[in-house]
């Protein structure tokens, strides 16, 4: 068993003309681990998938997937990494069972092996009885679950998972979420991106926030928390919220940040608490009529409003 | 009304500001006509050849007879004669059958060996005639040596004939009389073939030579104009398909506007557009070749708005019925060009057996047309045009109650 | 062997898709049995409906014009006066009218002249116009006749004066004198058709229509290339451990293999259907329908690869086949002076090696030329789609 990481990326570059989609990005992902890119879109997220995928070379900068590296090795490379796109990247014209034939021929998974893995497969992502169903006759969650078997048919040593759940129910999102675990737990080290709270918390041992092409931090939940301090996020929903409500709410004590988007006040507090009263009477002094309010204890959101001043809910749920 | 005038509006907005649609609709009929008018202006077309025609004559014949016909016909206006190179090691028989067979020449003309011999002895003669049935020349070149072998199995009638009616009334004429009879029905007989005592004059029945011009291609204008209108009008099919795909026709059927209303609006635009692209090839046809489209140009419009609604309502139709864009794609394929190829737009329904033209009738085509040909050829006034225009309007109506009937928003 | 993974992949995908069957086969199945249908021999031109208009005083001559028409089984002959004639005509009831002209036999007794008038229908151009080459023949036959007769007639009188009983003898010989002559010229011609087999008119058609057809449905394969990448299978392909090459070997294999499964089951379904002959070489037919094949999947791919998005590829494709179709002579016959620019095309010898086989029978030699220029494009189109397709 190899003890060095299964990914290793340094100082990865990439830029088109003047403008820099990836800028020195450096991180490692060790076997076993799920690991979270967390960002907006046009973070680079994708950007860096892709060059990981061997879809793209990086303008400067070095990748490693299981030791082998994606620009000079992209063969060997490609055969470790298996790849969940966003987009249900399947023949809508085959049935389940004909795609993942299809792309476990393109993994060479020996003919031998390949019908046992396929309905192996489909057992797991609890799609066998409509196995010989075509894929356009599938909901967008039975998809999703496909799309992420056929990512899988070949065994690899690391799945490459991008915003697997956008566009599907809660409910839906949940058993995604549990099946992707449950991979992990079977020893599968996953990279996973996605601006979904929810699963990058579930899911993620350590989550990498990226913005504007920069990883700007790495670390487990509780690491990055503690990093920006103890903070609470309350989060206001008003009415009538003035135009310069954030530079006023930022001035009262024990605010540390405050941002709004669409009606709703998000803000970083050292004391959730202490602060609150003050909220109030700030915003009804200004004019404004709340309709909710809630204070939450320290999580990503927080860290990455703090970091980067802006909230997760300013981003479409379409993904990059 | 409000409500379907907005969304007629809407979707030819939206066809207005693609591209791809416009291609379609416009550039593609223009250009095609235009290269279906250049191709065939000036001589050319479906029954019309060159003026000249090719043949090939091998000559057997070494006496002076053979040469004779040979130089007539390498001097006739209506023969391009083409050489025969001698073979090496094959009969010039066997080589002008080659020619033939393999398509290299169309005709071959031989000339026995025996010709002139024969024809002295005047114990009759073959010619052979090869032909290759691929193509149109020979049937012409054909005409134009039996028009020149017609001349001297005249001649020889006439020297034989007039010693066979002398002896019959008067009794075997002397040496010298043959001569002499032989001599002035030679002259006489000149003298009359000069002369055509029998002529025909060919007069069309409607509209006046000059207004129809000779080009093959202003008798398929009509016909492409047709064509492309039923074309492009029954693509718009899929466009109703894409709607109830991406549910945008549902979110419309839960607004507050009735079924029939959004139904009318889809026949409306599909008219509208069809209108529109009718037109323009007419004017296209009338500036750029010079079709003359009849002298009712009242007859024209309700020809061409009849025909265009009954190709809306088909149009809603197919898209009511189909599943899929492609689907709706591939039928609207497949029923254009089958009408087309039955109502007589591809080639005159008159070549066409009854029952066949019977099937032209069952469909807009057949009747749109006749319309046209009334018009343009026959030149009849508006009013007998009325009876296609009303069929035309029937046929629409028939397509747009089926339409409704099966129009569904999902 | 992964390319012929991605090349089933796309077989079967197209496989079902009903509208390829129903564009790559009904269509043209159904436009040569329409063809076929409307050049059938029991055609409209065996009832060329015609009235004639004869005068009271037309004698025998006029008979005779009436009755050649009457005779012959292509026209079906009706008797009015001239305006009921013209009228009928005008109506499109009738293809043509021929009034013969009053005192016709006294005219060409005394050696005036005398026309014929046919009144034409427009609309039946093709039916008047063997009507107005009937009566030109007869007219050319009649006046010949009669020169003929007058030139002995003449002839004899210059001797000595024609007394009536000489002249009613003669009047009653030269009639079946002139026909038996006429009939046993001095010089015959006989026209022979060379390499003239049992064609039927479909064979004309079909492989026309087999090639027309072949080209749209395989544009619509090609088209694939940026249907995948739109979909993201393209961007997944790329990502397994694949040569580029693989995936765009596997995708012109299979769009060659959809051609040449589409023509192949259209020759079958022709010969089946409308009973054609392909020739003695069954061989040398599956050989120039598989260049033909190779050709027309080498020019769709070409325009797919050369083309940016999807409906791009529909429209340059149809632009082109279309100029191709016109240019090869596969929509309409051209004139003469366009062969040179025909013989560019595609469809001029994919048609050109097929008409062999079908008219001449001409085998494996026939197909020779046709062939090498159709697999010349298609190596050549093929080179050029990989290096488009690398670069992108």
């Amino acid at each position: 068993m190899r003890s060095e990481p299964v990914l290793e990326v340094s100082n990865l570059t990439k830029r088109y003309g003047s403008f820099t989609a990836l800028d020195e990005l450096s991180f490692t992902v060790e076997r076993g681990e799920v690991f979270g890119f967390l960002g907006p879109n046009g973070a680079g997220k994708t950007t860096a998938i892709s060059i990981l995928s061997c879809l793209i070379s990086p303008t400067s900068g070095t990748a490693r997937v299981c030791g082998f590296d994606v620009t000079r090795d992209s063969l060997r490379a490609r055969r470790s990494i298996g790849v969940v796109p966003q987009e249900i990247a399947l023949y809508p014209s085959l049935s389940a069972r004909q795609n993942l034939l299809f792309w476990g021929r393109m993994y060479a998974v020996p003919a031998s092996e390949l019908g046992r893995r396929a309905d192996e497969l489909l057992g797991v992502v609890g799609l066998a009885d409509r196995a010989n169903d075509r894929i356009d006759t599938y909901s967008g969650g039975m998809k999703r679950r496909i799309n992420i078997a056929a990512g899988l048919i070949h065994r690899p040593e690391v799945l490459f998972l991008d915003e697997p759940t956008v566009g599907i129910d809660p409910q839906t999102r949940r058993s995604i979420l549990e099946l992707v675990k449950s991979l992990n737990e079977d020893g599968l080290t996953i990279l996973y991106t996605t601006h979904y709270l929810e699963g990058a918390e579930y899911l993620c041992r350590r989550v990498g926030i990226m913005d504007e092409g920069r990883l700007i931090a790495v670390g487990t939940r509780s690491e990055l928390v503690e990093s920006i301090g103890a903070v609470d996020v309350i989060t206001v929903d008003a009415e009538r919220l003035p135009g310069d409500i954030e530079s006023t709410v930022r001035s009262i004590e024990g605010i540390r940040q405050a941002v709004v988007s669409e009606g709703r006040l998000t803000l970083d507090a050292a004391a959730g608490s202490e602060s609150l009263p003050r909220v109030v009477q700030t915003l009804s002094a200004a004019g404004a009529n709340i309709t909710s309010i809630e204070v939450t204890s320290p999580n990503l959101e927080s860290v990455f409003l703090h970091m980067t001043g802006k909230t997760l809910d300013e981003m479409p749920d379409d993904g990059e | 009304m409000r409500n379907i005038w907005h969304i007629a509006l809407h979707n030819l907005r939206l066809i207005a500001s693609d591209r791809g649609a416009l291609f379609w609709l416009i550039v593609m009929p223009l250009v095609f006509t235009a290269a279906m008018g250049f191709t065939l202006r000036g001589g050319g077309g479906r029954a019309e050849g060159p003026t000249r025609y090719a043949l090939t004559v091998a000559n057997l014949d070494t006496g002076a007879a053979g040469k004779e016909l040979l130089d007539e016909i390498a001097a006739d206006d209506e023969i391009d004669l083409l050489p025969l190179a001698p073979p090496d090691s094959i009969t010039v028989e066997e080589r002008a059958r080659e020619l033939v067979r393999s398509g290299d020449r169309s005709s071959v003309l031989l000339i026995p060996e025996d010709y002139s011999e024969r024809l002295a002895a005047g114990t009759g003669t073959t010619l052979e005639f090869m032909r290759n049935p691929e193509r149109m020349q020979p049937f012409v070149a054909r005409q134009v040596v039996e028009r020149l072998i017609a001349r001297r199995n005249v001649e020889a009638m006439a020297s034989d004939g007039v010693l066979e009616a002398y002896e019959l009334v008067r009794g075997a004429p002397t040496q010298e009389v043959a001569e002499r009879l032989a001599t002035r029905v030679g002259t006489r007989l000149v003298d009359g073939l000069e002369t055509r005592m029998l002529t025909v004059r060919s007069e069309r029945v409607g509209r006046p030579e000059a207004e129809v011009p000779e080009m093959g291609f202003t008798h398929s204008a009509p016909a492409m104009a047709l064509m492309f209108v039923l074309l492009n009008g029954l693509m718009l099919s899929s466009i109703l398909v894409a709607e109830r795909r991406d549910r945008t026709l549902t979110r419309l059927m839960s607004a507050p506007i009735r079924r029939g209303e959004i139904i009318t609006a889809n026949l409306l635009w599909r008219f509208l557009i069809g209108l529109v692209q009718m037109g323009a090839l007419i004017l296209f046809g009338r500036l750029v070749f010079g079709v003359d489209w009849g002298d009712t140009l009242v007859g024209l419009a309700l020809v061409s708005a009849s025909y265009v609604a009954a190709v809306a309502g088909l149009s809603v139709l197919i898209g009511s019925l189909s599943r899929t864009s492609k689907q709706a794609e591939s039928l609207s394929l497949l029923l254009a060009l089958t009408m087309c190829a039955l109502g007589g737009l591809w080639w005159p329904l008159e070549i066409t057996p009854r029952s066949y033209q019977a099937i032209g009738h069952l469909i807009p085509t057949g009747w749109a047309m006749d319309a046209m040909n009334n018009m343009l050829s026959r030149g009849y006034a508006l009013e007998r045009v009325i009876p296609q225009v009303l069929v035309l309007c029937g046929f629409a109506v028939v397509f747009a109650v089926a339409a409704t009937m099966a129009f569904r928003y999902e | 062997m992964t390319f012929l993974h991605i090349a089933m992949k796309d077989l079967r995908i197209r496989g079902r898709d009903r509208s390829t069957l129903l564009t790559g086969l009904l269509l043209p199945v159904a436009l040569t049995a329409i063809m076929g249908f409307a050049f059938s021999s029991d055609s409209g031109i065996s009832e060329i409906a015609v009235t004639i208009v004869t005068p009271e005083d037309g004698g025998f001559l006029a008979d005779a014009a009436a009755g050649m028409l009457s005779r012959h089984e292509l026209f079906d002959v009706d008797i009015a006066d001239e305006e009921t004639a013209v009228e009928m005509v005008r109506n499109g009831r009738r293809a043509a009218a021929v009034v013969v002209p009053d005192g016709l036999l006294q005219a060409l007794e005394a050696g005036t002249k005398a026309e014929f008038l046919v009144y034409q229908d427009p609309v039946s151009s093709v039916k008047s116009s063997i009507v107005l080459t009937m009566a030109e023949q007869f007219t050319v036959a009649a006046g010949t006749g009669s020169a003929l007769g007058r030139a002995i007639f003449l002839s004899i009188g210059d001797e000595r004066e024609l007394t009536d009983s000489e002249r009613l003898a003669l009047n009653g010989w030269m009639f079946d004198w002139m026909r038996d002559r006429w009939q046993n010229p001095l010089i015959a011609i006989k026209a022979t058709d060379e390499a003239m087999r049992e064609i039927s008119l479909a064979s004309y058609f079909a492989p026309a229509f087999a090639v027309f057809f072949m080209l749209f449905t395989l544009l619509g394969s090609a088209r694939s290339i940026h249907e995948e990448r739109d979909a993201g299978t393209y961007r997944r392909l790329r990502s397994c451990p694949l040569m580029r090459s693989s995936i765009i070997g596997g995708k012109m294999l299979g769009t060659y293999v959809q051609g040449a499964l589409q023509i192949l089951v259209l020759i079958g379904l022709s010969t089946l259907l409308f009973d054609l002959d392909w020739g003695t070489s069954p061989l040398a037919v599956i050989a120039m329908a598989l260049a033909t094949a190779a050709g027309a999947s080498a020019i769709a791919i070409f325009i797919a690869a050369a083309s940016r998005t999807g409906p791009q590829t529909d429209q340059i494709g149809t632009v082109v086949v279309l100029v191709m179709s016109v240019a090869g002579g596969s929509m309409w016959p051209l004139p003469r002076s366009f062969e040179p620019v025909s013989r560019l095309t595609f469809n001029y010898w994919a048609q050109k090696g097929f008409s062999n086989l079908v008219i001449h029978d001409a085998g494996f030699e026939g197909i020779a030329l046709p062939a090498t220029v159709v697999l010349s494009i298609a190596a050549v189109l093929f080179v050029g789609s990989v290096l488009i397709l690398r670069r992108n």
